[in-house]
């Protein structure tokens, strides 16, 4: 709440603080900006038994079977920069996505001051986009970047993508090259439908922290960091942890205990380089996502991706994959028939957020026309469990493979 | 010829006729700069440095895209890249809320008249453009 407050305090200073403009901007730059983004895409996948997500963000898509949507990547963001001074700047951006809670509501995606006293060193404070992931707090974006989306099994698991804190970033030339630290530290902002009954695991208010060390050279960039979370509430599966705890059932006070997630931590470890040569572009990322609880499942994630241009057509390809290293833990609860259904519901709990899946991509960009850009691509993607995709109810992850087809149709102004 | 050659020599035949343009990088005689080297211009353009060599707060001037083909060609003299791909690139700085790109200017008139009466002032024009008002610092060559 006091959160909420804030930013709506900084929103409702922005014609305030209009008056306290400088002109220090100097006359041929405007104080205000209105920019905007937007992406109209459809999906369609091949599988009966999962719907295609881009992320576990989203709530269950209906692309699946052989039947498509344009809900996995239509969006559309809007924002306004105003320059208060040489050094301060507000910045609020609106976004209408498709939801964890099947809704397109619009959301503050971010809205922040920001303050750059040299001009090396950058201060922002309000709610400010996640970027555990190199790249991941313009995921939105699509215009940005080379694919019809950020490849799922590499973006897709994060639950959250942005944050109400504080950040601060510093830059270092060194040669003719760059390079930059950051850190930030706030309260998480996400939430992620759980169960085809409409339970919402709900990362709000989860304090988060994270660092990473950046190189920018003409050609090369190179990122690692690190993140961690603290989850403040439970998953919202209360009746299975009132039974586990209270039901009088040998070992279930012990495996409420190791399945709840509140109050427990979990790390990001990310790693990336990017090499771009002309006409040539590469890209390499790995991540370790660690955790103190069985519901959320350790696991490995990366990609690695080209793109060639020719002219206004750049072709792509890449290849990605997520790996959960251990096998779904054993419940330790007696093995009583009537304890069937609570076994079915406690490794559904842990499978669903289990990885083991690899795809393969290939597409194409064209840039139209100026500020547009058209893509197509298809992939393959197989494995036995998903972080990402939604096990179509009532089953049980189980092996797959599926194909999807995307075309989208990306802008910015 | 490679292909990588051959793309490269299309875009520049497209750009407009790439002999007939010797691009130049320009400052305000006031800015104390006396050379930048191609690095510098690229930091300064792509958003990764704020300052000029001497300390004063850059600002560099860019071309609106229709400005004519001074721009598609300065980019890809410069870094090899199309106009939509360094759209992209500001596109993704912007609505991450990083950095806003270079202030565009309608025609290279405005260009020079910008550099002059802005000590922090970097534009890039035609040679045979440049007059007293403005200082040749970085110099693409043939």
């Amino acid at each position: 709440m006091f959160v909420r407050r804030c930013l709506c305090m900084l929103i409702s200073l922005f014609p305030a603080l209009a008056v306290l403009a400088e002109d220090g901007a100097g006359e041929f730059e405007q104080p205000w900006r209105l920019g905007g983004f937007g992406t109209l895409g459809g999906a369609w996948s091949s599988v009966d038994t999962y719907e295609f997500r881009r992320d576990a963000t989203q709530a269950p898509t209906g692309v699946s079977g052989g039947a498509g949507s344009a809900s996995v990547d239509s969006r559309l963001g809007l924002q306004l920069n105003y320059r208060l001074s040489p050094e301060w700047e507000a910045v609020a951006q609106g976004l209408v996505r498709y939801r964890y809670d099947a809704s397109w509501r619009p959301e503050l995606s971010w809205g922040f001051l920001s303050y750059t006293p040299d001009a090396a060193l950058s201060l922002r404070a309000g709610r400010l986009g996640l970027d555990i992931y190199p790249l991941s707090d313009s995921a939105n974006v699509g215009y940005s970047y080379l694919t019809v989306r950020p490849p799922p099994d590499y973006y897709g698991g994060i639950p959250m993508q942005s944050f109400d804190g504080a950040d601060i970033s510093y830059t270092w030339p060194l040669g003719a090259d760059v390079v930059r630290a950051k850190a930030y530290l706030g309260a998480a902002r996400g939430k992620a439908p759980a169960d085809p009954q409409g339970g919402v695991f709900v990362l709000d208010g989860s304090p988060i922290a994270g660092a990473y060390l950046e190189y920018l050279s003409e050609r090369w960039t190179a990122r690692l960091g690190y993140s961690r979370i603290e989850v403040a509430e439970e998953l919202p599966f209360p009746e299975v942890f009132e039974l586990l705890r209270h039901g009088g059932i040998p070992g279930g006070p012990a495996l409420a205990e190791q399945l709840a997630v509140k109050d427990k931590r979990y790390g990001y470890w990310a790693a990336a380089l990017g090499y771009q040569d002309g006409p040539l572009q590469t890209q390499f990322a790995g991540s370790v996502f660690s955790s103190d609880s069985y519901s959320l499942p350790d696991y490995y994630a990366g990609f690695a991706q080209i793109g060639y241009r020719l002219g206004a057509f750049t072709p792509y390809g890449y290849i990605s994959a997520a790996h959960s290293p251990d096998a779904p833990p054993a419940s330790g609860l007696p093995p009583w028939p009537v304890l069937a259904p609570l076994e079915d519901a406690v490794a559904r709990m842990i499978e669903s957020n289990m990885n083991d899946v690899r795809s393969y991509a290939l597409g194409v960009r064209w840039d139209f026309a100026q500020n547009f850009a058209l893509k197509a691509q298809v992939e393959r993607i197989r494995g036995t469990h998903s972080l990402v995709l939604w096990v179509v109810p009532p089953g049980m992850p189980q092996p797959f493979q599926t194909t999807v087809l995307s075309a989208t149709v990306d802008f910015a102004f | 010829m490679s292909i990588r050659c051959f793309v490269a020599a299309t875009l520049l035949m497209w750009a407009g006729g790439a002999g007939a343009l010797d691009l130049v990088v320009v400052v305000s005689p006031a800015s104390g700069v006396e050379r930048l080297s191609r690095d510098e211009v690229i930091n300064l353009y792509m958003g990764r440095a704020r300052k000029l060599p001497g300390g004063t707060a850059a600002r560099p001037i860019d071309l609106a895209s229709g400005a004519g083909r001074e721009k598609a060609l300065f980019y890809q003299r410069l870094l090899s890249r199309d106009l939509a791909e360094v759209k992209a690139y500001w596109a993704r700085l912007t609505f991450s809320g990083q950095a806003s790109p270079p202030v565009q200017a309608d025609n290279p008139d405005q260009v020079l008249d910008l550099v002059a009466r802005n000590p922090g002032g970097v534009g890039y024009v035609d040679r045979t453009l440049v007059d007293a008002r403005v200082r040749i610092v970085y110099s693409f060559g043939e």
